[in-house]
C-alpha cells in the first residue's frame, strides 16, 4: 500500500518534469524563431505621434523631383521620454554615434518597419498619439530614412489614444 | 592607387545634390574625382553602408564620409575594402541569426520585392538562416545583394598635384614659380601659383596675412624653395 502511494507521488513528479521540460523546450523554441526574425535587437516600448510621410525611394533615394519613386512610410514624431528612452538604448553592433543621430534634422523620429500586414492597421491612426513597441535597430544601409528604426511585429503592436 | 583620404565634392553642374562627386586623395596628394554612375561606385561602397561606427570603424578601413544632406555614406579606398565591409557585417552577430528574408526585410524595408530578387538570383531558400549558408551559397547570397544595390561605374578625373622645384626672386621677391608636373616643368606667376594652391594643386602652404597679403611657403619636414638664377 504504501510502495504504490510512493509510485503515484514519483508518477505526479515525473508529470511535473515533462511539463516544465515541455514549457522549456517552447519558449527556446520560440526564442529562436524570434531570433531568426528580428535576431538580438532591444526590445522597447516608444511612444508619439503617428505620421504618414513620404520619402523619396529608388534609384537614388534622394529626391522625387529628381524621378525618385515616392514611398509612403510612417513614423513615430517621438516624445521626449521616448526619445530619450530610444538614444539611449543600447543597439547591438551597428549602432550610430550620439552625436551622428542628434545632428540630423530627423533625430527624434523614429521609421516604423511594420510587417506588412500590421501596415493596414495603422491607416486609422494617422495623427494620433500611440504607444507602440518592437525591436529598436540605428540606420546602416542608404536605404534606412531615419537614424534610428523599430521593427514592430503583429503580435505586439499595440496603440491607444 | 592607393587612396589614404576621401571627402564628398560638389555635384557636377546640372547634377541633382544626390549626385555629389567624391574626392579621393593618395599619399602623394593627388585628386582623383568620381561623378556619375552610381552611389555605391562612387563611394567604393557596393553595400551601400551609411556612415555608423561599424562602417566607419578603423578595422572596416574607412578612408571618409560624404553627405547629401540627409544621410551620411561611408567611403572606402577600394572595391575590395567596401566589399569586405558589407560581407562582415552580413557574418555579424545582428544579420547571421536571420532569415534571408528577414534580413533583406531589415536591410531594405521599403522594397518587399528585395528578397524574391535575391531568391531569383541565387536559388536559396528564403527561410534559411545567413549562417547556416556554406560559403559557396554565401557568395551567391552577397553577389546578389550586390547586383541589387547597383555598381555602375561613371567618371574619374585624375588631377595631379605638382611640386614647386624652384622659384624666381626680383628684389628679395619671389616673382614665379617653378611648377614640377609629371611630364615637364613649368614656370607660373605667382598669382597663377596662388591659384592653383588654393585649388589645392600644389605641394605648398597658403599663407594670408593679417594685411591681405597671400603668399606660399613649402609644406610642413619640406626643403625651402630653391632659388634659381634667371636665364637671360
Amino acid at each position: 500500500m504504501k510502495q504504490k502511494k510512493w509510485m503515484n507521488y514519483a508518477f505526479c513528479l515525473l508529470g511535473i518534469i515533462i511539463v516544465c521540460f515541455s514549457i522549456l523546450l517552447v519558449r527556446e523554441n520560440h526564442r529562436i524563431a524570434l531570433q531568426k526574425e528580428y535576431g538580438s535587437d532591444p526590445f522597447v516600448t516608444l511612444s508619439g505621434t503617428l505620421k504618414l510621410k513620404i520619402f523619396p525611394g529608388p534609384p537614388e533615394y534622394f529626391s522625387i523631383e529628381n524621378g525618385d519613386k515616392a514611398d509612403a512610410c510612417w513614423v513615430l514624431e517621438l516624445d521626449k521620454e521616448s526619445f530619450i528612452l530610444a538614444l539611449s538604448t543600447p543597439v547591438q553592433e551597428l549602432e550610430l554615434d550620439f552625436k551622428d543621430i542628434i545632428k540630423r534634422p530627423n533625430a527624434s523620429e523614429i521609421f516604423l518597419f511594420p510587417d506588412y500586414n500590421v501596415d493596414e492597421s495603422f491607416r486609422g491612426k494617422n495623427g494620433q498619439h500611440i504607444s507602440i513597441s518592437g525591436y529598436l535597430f540605428h540606420a546602416h544601409t542608404a536605404h534606412h530614412r531615419t537614424p534610428m528604426l523599430l521593427t514592430v511585429p503583429e503580435h505586439i503592436y499595440t496603440h491607444q489614444k | 592607387m592607393v587612396f589614404v583620404k576621401a571627402q564628398g565634392g560638389p555635384p557636377n553642374v546640372g547634377d541633382p545634390p544626390s549626385q555629389f562627386t567624391v574626392q579621393y586623395f593618395d599619399k602623394e596628394g593627388n585628386m582623383t574625382i568620381r561623378s556619375g554612375g552610381k552611389r555605391a561606385w562612387r563611394c567604393n561602397n557596393p553595400g551601400n553602408l551609411v556612415a555608423s561606427t561599424y562602417s566607419k570603424s578603423k578595422d572596416r578601413g574607412c578612408i571618409g564620409t560624404v553627405t547629401d544632406g540627409s544621410t551620411e555614406y561611408a567611403i572606402y579606398p577600394d572595391y575590395k575594402t567596401g566589399h569586405e565591409a558589407l560581407v562582415v557585417m552580413l557574418r555579424g552577430s545582428v544579420y547571421s541569426p536571420l532569415t534571408l528574408r528577414a534580413a533583406m526585410k531589415k536591410y531594405d524595408h521599403s522594397n518587399p520585392q528585395y528578397i524574391d530578387t535575391i531568391v531569383k538570383i541565387t536559388k536559396l531558400n528564403p527561410e534559411r538562416t545567413i549562417k547556416s549558408l556554406n560559403d559557396e551559397e554565401f557568395e551567391l547570397f552577397w553577389k546578389a545583394i550586390e547586383q541589387t544595390e547597383k555598381w555602375e561605374v561613371g567618371n574619374e578625373e585624375f588631377i595631379e598635384k605638382w611640386i614647386i622645384s624652384g622659384v624666381h626672386k626680383k628684389h628679395n621677391v619671389i616673382t614665379e614659380y617653378l611648377v614640377h608636373k609629371k611630364s615637364d616643368s613649368v614656370w607660373v606667376s605667382k598669382p597663377e601659383a596662388l591659384q592653383l594652391a588654393l585649388q589645392g594643386r600644389l605641394h605648398a602652404i597658403l599663407v594670408h596675412l593679417k594685411t591681405g597679403t597671400l603668399y606660399l611657403r613649402p609644406e610642413f619636414s619640406s626643403h625651402s624653395f630653391v632659388v634659381q638664377e634667371r636665364r637671360t
